[in-house]
């Protein structure tokens, strides 16, 4: 369950920040230097890699996946 | 931001998303660092022109890096080259695909965040040459990418020894194995070819990491 919310969260992270570096420009605003941008894009990265790092924990716990 | 950085993150991904399979998140991992091929060819010029790195950087790397990879034209292809190399039922070559392309779309993100102010990215090339940078992104040497490429290859250790997996198996599965070992058990059994293998990798990463600093032992 827990890892199932984690890779929502880094699914979700990622599309956020795939829709910042492709879709921005195009649908809210073409200024790269906004302070929005800049807060979204970085909490982005941050919250992307601190779930990355929570489910990298979850799927340490259980050992190698079968392959 | 950095090429190793990009690799690891893009494994996470793969991992985190459920592919239980090395080969699978391989694929991913190397098409999330897929946009940074470019840097064969800054590679390529500074040999070209005598390990003069002012020279390499002005006439090519100035010229191609992000150019011709940092797009969605260079995600599709991803994503096509992904399912290709994938295997197993469609839906699984599907899931490879797809991760892939994200990794891949990912990595366009990083680089506006940590990439530089002087390296844009061209998300609708080949069809529009419009730029897409910002003043506030980081440069390479900025802490905050400096401390995402140390904790990535912290993680990368730290992963491998409690899961006995890593994403050295980017690498093969071999280098995974051996490295697994190290961190597990302190010592290895027998590798006289993947010692070999792995000081010839850290001798050309140094040659690599030097040459654009300056470092030139020929002049």
């Amino acid at each position: 369950m827990i890892q199932r919310v984690l890779r929502a969260i880094v699914w979700a992270s990622a599309a956020a920040g795939i829709f910042m570096a492709f879709a921005w420009p195009f649908v809210v605003s073409a200024d790269p230097d906004s302070a929005l941008l800049r807060t979204l894009a970085r909490a982005t990265v941050v919250v992307l890699l601190l779930a990355l790092s929570a489910a990298a924990v979850a799927r340490a716990r259980h050992g190698p996946p079968r392959s | 931001m950095q090429g190793p950085s990009h690799l690891v993150i893009s494994w996470f991904v793969a991992d985190a998303s459920g592919l239980d399979k090395p080969r699978d998140r391989r694929i991913v991992a190397w098409a999330g660092f897929s946009p940074d091929f470019d840097v064969v060819a800054y590679v390529a010029a500074i040999v070209w022109y005598g390990f003069d790195k002012d020279a390499a950087f002005e006439n090519v790397w100035k010229v191609i890096h992000h150019r011709y990879t940092h797009n969605l034209a260079w995600v599709l292809a991803a994503g096509v080259v992904a399912w290709a190399l994938a295997r197993g039922d469609s839906r699984s070559r599907f899931k490879v695909a797809m991760l892939a392309m994200l990794a891949c779309a990912l990595h366009n993100f990083l680089d506006l965040v940590g990439g530089g102010p002087t390296w844009p990215i061209y998300p609708l090339a080949p069809v529009s040459d419009f730029k897409w940078h910002a003043e506030w992104s980081w440069t390479i040497g900025d802490w905050p990418n400096i401390v995402i490429l140390v904790a990535c290859l912290v993680g990368t250790l730290a992963f491998g020894k409690w899961a006995g997996y890593s994403p050295v198996e980017c690498f093969g599965d071999r280098a995974d194995r051996w490295t697994i070992e190290v961190l597990q058990r302190g010592s290895v059994a027998s590798s006289g070819r993947m010692r070999l293998a792995i000081w010839a990798a850290v001798l050309v990463a140094v040659v690599a990491i030097l040459a654009p600093l300056g470092f030139n032992p020929f002049r």
